[in-house]
């Protein structure tokens, strides 16, 4: 066990570091190609977290409940797609940090984000998408363990949500969006792309209000009614 | 959906190594013969690959490609030679719009590319390869693929069971999903108590994979990394600069690196024609023998 555990960390760090050099080669050699550089960076920032889920040899249940979440912010992103200013994806994202943890959290995102973009479509954008989903729910997870953010504070958990949407979701996204437009258009300053995003993260942050306000007591209630009766 | 080519039945490692090595030569290309070559061996990749029903989509293809072509100069007014000029002194240059039809094509073979992976890339076989790398979050892809039709099913149930009782959009939704995180929960403890009763943790981890590695997949893995390899040392020799502002400068024909970078790139981006047409041609003939 201890031989291969330590194989394991070998090979992740060999991981990172290559991916490291191979940032650097390209910025030395490519024509620096922000996009690839960009979304490259976005991929090691993902790859600390999936490599520290790997290492450490998780309980079934703990996968089936990262499983079950992440599964639920789907579905609930496809079945309520008709009723009006109601997004769930960020809101159940961050419900899952907050239950079951920050890389618990951190994890759902990127899955999540990952498998409903197979019914939408994969694009140069779905790592972004990872990325940011993910350090929703991981940023909501660190809130809640230090306290600022729980089921008994319900008006202060949408708002602060709506921020972490605002401050974290929305200028993940824009920043994929200038990558490629700055590809794309030649001279594009990066505050004419986060101002034009802004209108759209406003609504996206005003929907997440919404669905954690609605969502956030009874659904925590209910996790911790579950963690109680099979002692989680 | 009409079956599989012979391209995407090859390991699904090798596959994803391709298509991520094409789209990094796509992205990588401002050389405009070299970009406008790319351009049209995806587009045969991409009809060749999603069949000729994809066609109908080149009109749009088109358009987009005009649209982003004549925006750039819009937008990037740097340029020697100045076509026209509009809104009193705006110029419009052509150096711009060269820069603006490379980009757009690059673009264009960026998202044909993206087209094939959507294609070829399966879930399934995306966890066949978070599987090998890593295990646990191949594991949690594969259970929230079958999840989410599961819960969409059981959705449908809850509401249809509620579906007499009055209640705002609203306080529908939210009760439907409580009901939904309870029985979704409570299921899923009892998935995970049967793994482990079943023995899920201990022991060596092995995996289920119909897809084997064939003598067909190593040279077409050996194919992919030599003919990439080829195409980035010609670039960091200078084969494929091209600047185009404030004045055009490409490399032209009499530059051997310009001539070995093309090569491989046009061969790189034939791979999957030519197992394709392969496979076609010895059907076509065990065919006329039968």
């Amino acid at each position: 066990m201890q031989g291969k555990s330590l194989k394991r960390t070998v090979v992740y760090t060999a991981m990172i570091v290559l991916a490291v050099l191979v940032l650097i080669i390209f910025w030395k050699f490519g024509n620096r190609n922000h996009y690839v550089f960009g979304t490259l960076l976005v991929i090691c920032g993902m790859l600390p977290v999936i490599c520290g889920f790997e290492k450490k040899r998780s309980q079934a249940r703990e996968i089936v409940l990262i499983s079950v979440m992440s599964a639920l912010a789907i579905v609930s992103r496809m079945a309520f797609a008709i009723v009006p200013h109601f997004k769930p994806m960020a809101g159940i994202i961050m419900i899952t940090g907050m239950a079951f943890g920050p890389t618990a959290g951190f994890i759902s995102g990127m899955i999540s984000l990952l498998i409903s973009n197979f019914a939408f479509a994969q694009g140069p954008w779905t790592p972004w998408q990872m990325f940011a989903f993910g350090i929703a729910g991981f940023v909501a997870g660190l809130l809640y363990d230090k306290g600022i953010i729980n089921e008994k504070k319900r008006i202060v958990t949408a708002i602060i949500g709506g921020i972490i949407v605002v401050l974290f979701v929305g200028p993940i996204m824009d920043t994929s969006t200038f990558f490629l437009a700055d590809g794309m258009m030649g001279d594009v300053t990066p505050w004419a792309i986060y101002l034009s995003g802004l209108p759209v993260n406003a609504v996206h942050a005003a929907a997440t209000v919404v669905t954690l306000f609605l969502l956030c007591p009874p659904m925590l209630e209910r996790i911790n009614r579950i963690k109680v009766k099979y002692e989680i | 959906m009409s079956k599989e080519t012979a391209f995407a039945q090859i390991n699904p490692m090798v596959c994803f190594i391709y298509i991520i090595g094409a789209m990094a030569l796509c992205m990588f290309t401002i050389h405009p013969v070299a970009g406008f070559a790319v351009l049209f061996m995806t587009l045969l990749c991409y009809v060749n690959v999603c069949g000729r029903v994809v066609l109908k989509k080149l009109p749009l293809l088109l358009v987009v490609y005009m649209i982003l072509s004549l925006s750039n100069p819009v937008f990037n007014t740097r340029g020697e030679t100045i076509l026209f000029t509009y809104f009193g002194g705006r110029p419009f240059t052509l150096e711009a719009l060269c820069y603006g039809m490379v980009l757009s094509a690059m673009f264009i073979s960026v998202m044909l590319l993206f087209g094939i992976y959507n294609r070829m890339m399966t879930s399934e076989k995306l966890i066949y390869i978070f599987g090998g790398l890593a295990p646990n979050m191949g594991l949690i892809l594969s259970m929230v693929l079958r999840f989410v039709p599961h819960y969409g099913n059981q959705i449908k149930k809850i509401s249809m069971a509620r579906h007499i009782k009055e209640e705002g959009k609203y306080s529908k939704v939210t009760n439907l999903l409580s009901a939904m995180t309870t029985w979704s929960l409570e299921a899923g403890i009892v998935t995970a108590d049967s793994m482990k009763c079943r023995g899920y943790g201990c022991g060596k981890r092995g995996r289920f994979s119909i897809y084997s590695f064939k003598r067909k997949d190593i040279v077409v893995l050996f194919l992919t990394i030599l003919l990439f390899l080829t195409v980035m040392v010609c670039r960091v020799k200078g084969g494929l600069d091209a600047v185009f502002i404030p004045h055009i400068k490409i490399i032209g024909r009499d530059n051997i690196y310009f001539v070995i970078a093309m090569c491989a790139m046009v061969l790189y981006l034939a791979i999957p024609i030519v197992i394709n047409v392969t496979e076609a041609v010895k059907w076509y003939i065990l065919r006329l023998k039968a």
